[in-house]
């Protein structure tokens, strides 16, 4: 089965194509984020120089979230349209994990972080146990003080993220930080394609980035209309 | 439902309306599907940006699908895939100029990046060949500017906003006197109600260039509310009577200008405002009793609004003139035609 693996939830962007579990080709950059700009493009590249064309694509994996709300929705976007387009099946997959996924062979707790400002971050924990991935804290946001609450009792903790400057003394109290980008460590999207991989796939209609936190705006209304009614915000006209 | 006709896809989502058009030739619209927004953007009183982007990545697939199936095309018999770039909100923008790309990656056809003005002038080529030169007035939300096109593919603004669009200016008066966002349409109704029986200023509608402003109405119209609330005196309907009188004089001097300075051989009013009965109205006794040697064109209401089938439109004039883009287009909120006003 020929699959596309799309992450630019927030360290650049990474695509990759893979025959079942087989690489064929991958790409990645964590130099320029503009994804809106470069994704298309470098999803196209991976066709150059192989026998395959895009539209044989038939299983899309898509880094799904928590990260930067802008990457996120091109990532999306682009793996909803192709998977409509294709009748591809379409994964999405959870971008902390993807973020752990090269550290979980040593068999140590991951915790990934994003950071999401004013010390508050995306977090979630994962150990891979008898070959299993298992999530030991589920991809959260929180504020540092009570990320170290949950973290506290974890041994043998692997840290990796981005945007850990101002907490990054007191984390080094809790496990080892690994700086993502060292040698092949960050999200990829052969990962996505290999952590789909028995997953259960969702309709590219239905498909949406898992942001975790609502827009400012959303919150201050609904912290002001407690008693809403949920409608269709969106119709057609 | 193909014929030999080339068959343009557009994508439109800059804003608060995700929307996918799809035209065969230059001028026949088959499909137009608009999923709007506002009763989302109503909760804020406005747009807000993330909410609206989400809104986008929520809708881009129905609008894709119902299109097709309205058009009764099937993804072969599309030739060719546009999607506006610019200028809007850039997070809005990066939905569907990435949807349109990838659909042009994968279908293995030529992909256009339209100015999303372009488009709102294009939606008069909806069943109609525009004759130039032709001159655009171009209202909305965002913008308000004249436009010269020297021919299809030659855009030059004339005279733009100093500071508010008239949308703009009716979205902020309609939060004065009472009405929800968007205010355009209930202002105006209210203006057919009313008389109008307050002084407000025209904002430079003596000064010979064909430059406008509308922030200055706006803060008139503010302290005469204050006062007017004041005394309990307000009638709203005369307020909104008054102020689009203003801007309708405003808009029709300034075109009166133009058209006199410039020789055309056509008028296309676009944009959202452009759904405005009363600059309907006005823009025709103009052209009428003025220059009758000008045809006016003014889109019907459904193509005065943001839609993918103005995008298509425009898409299929880049596409005659093999005019494609790149696919590392990336999207800019702040696209422009040259100013030759300066």
């Amino acid at each position: 089965m020929l699959s596309l693996g799309i992450d630019c939830s927030e360290f650049g962007v990474s695509v990759a194509l893979a025959n079942d579990k087989q690489l064929i080709m991958e790409q990645s950059t964590t130099e320029n984020k503009r994804a809106s700009q470069f994704l298309v493009p470098q999803i196209k590249a991976l066709f150059k120089n192989t026998p395959y064309k895009l539209a044989q694509v038939e299983s899309i994996a898509v880094a799904q979230g928590p990260g930067s709300f802008t990457g996120l929705k091109i990532g999306v976007t682009a793996g909803k349209v192709l998977a409509n387009v294709n009748h591809a099946k379409l994964f999405g997959i959870s971008s902390l994990v993807n973020l752990a996924f090269p550290l979980l062979t040593t068999g140590n707790p991951v915790l990934t972080l994003i950071s999401a400002r004013h010390q508050n971050f995306y977090a979630g924990i994962y150990q891979k146990k008898s070959g299993k991935i298992v999530t030991l804290l589920p991809d959260s946001y929180l504020n540092y003080s009570v990320l170290r609450e949950k973290i506290k009792h974890f041994n043998g903790l692997l840290i990796m993220g981005a945007g850990l400057e101002d907490v990054k003394t007191d984390l080094k109290e809790f496990g080892i930080i690994i700086p993502v980008s060292s040698g092949n460590l960050f999200p990829r999207g052969y990962s996505a394609i290999l952590l789909s991989k028995g997953e259960k796939s969702i309709s590219p209609d239905q498909f949406v980035p898992n942001y975790i936190r609502d827009p400012q705006a959303v919150l201050a209304w609904e912290k002001n209309n407690p008693e809403h009614s949920v409608i269709n915000y969106v119709e057609e006209i | 439902m193909k014929n030999n006709q080339q068959i343009i896809l557009g994508i439109e989502s800059s804003c608060d309306e995700t929307s996918v058009g799809i035209i065969s030739g230059k001028h026949q619209l088959l499909a137009n599907v608009i999923t709007s927004q506002i009763k989302s953007h109503q909760r804020f009183g406005g747009v807000v940006p993330e909410v609206a982007s989400r809104h986008h990545v929520e809708y881009i697939n129905f609008c894709i699908e119902q299109a097709m199936q309205q058009a009764q095309v099937t993804y072969s018999d599309i030739d060719g895939i546009a999607a506006t770039y610019g200028p809007g909100l850039a997070g809005c923008l990066m939905v569907g100029l990435t949807a349109g790309k990838m659909l042009a990656a994968c279908l293995e056809i030529p992909f256009y990046g339209v100015n999303h003005m372009a488009g709102h002038i294009y939606a008069a080529a909806v069943d109609h060949q525009i004759q130039y030169p032709a001159l655009a007035l171009l209202v909305s939300g965002g913008h308000t500017e004249f436009v010269f096109l020297k021919d299809e593919t030659s855009f030059e603004i004339l005279g733009t906003t100093l500071d508010d669009a008239v949308g703009e200016a009716y979205d902020k008066v309609g939060r004065l006197i009472g009405f929800n966002y968007p205010a355009g349409k209930a202002i105006d109704e209210a203006a057919q109600r009313g008389r109008q029986t307050y002084t407000l200023p025209r904002p430079m509608i003596n000064r010979s260039d064909l430059n406008l402003s509308f922030s200055g109405l706006k803060t008139a119209v503010r302290d005469l509310v204050a006062h007017e609330k004041q005394k309990n005196t307000l009638n709203v309907d005369n307020m909104a009577a008054s102020f689009q009188n203003a801007v309708m004089d405003v808009l029709i001097a300034k075109t009166k200008k133009a058209l006199t300075q410039i020789n055309v051989k056509e008028l296309i009013i676009g944009g959202g405002v452009a759904a405005n009965l009363s600059l309907r109205d006005r823009m025709a006794n103009l052209i009428h009793n003025d220059f009758p040697q000008c045809k006016l064109t003014i889109p019907p209401l459904r193509l005065c609004g943001d839609n993918g089938g103005m995008i298509a439109a425009y898409g299929a004039v880049l596409a005659q003139h093999k005019n494609t883009s790149q696919l590392d287009l990336d999207c800019n909120s702040s696209l422009s035609f040259i100013n030759a006003a300066g």
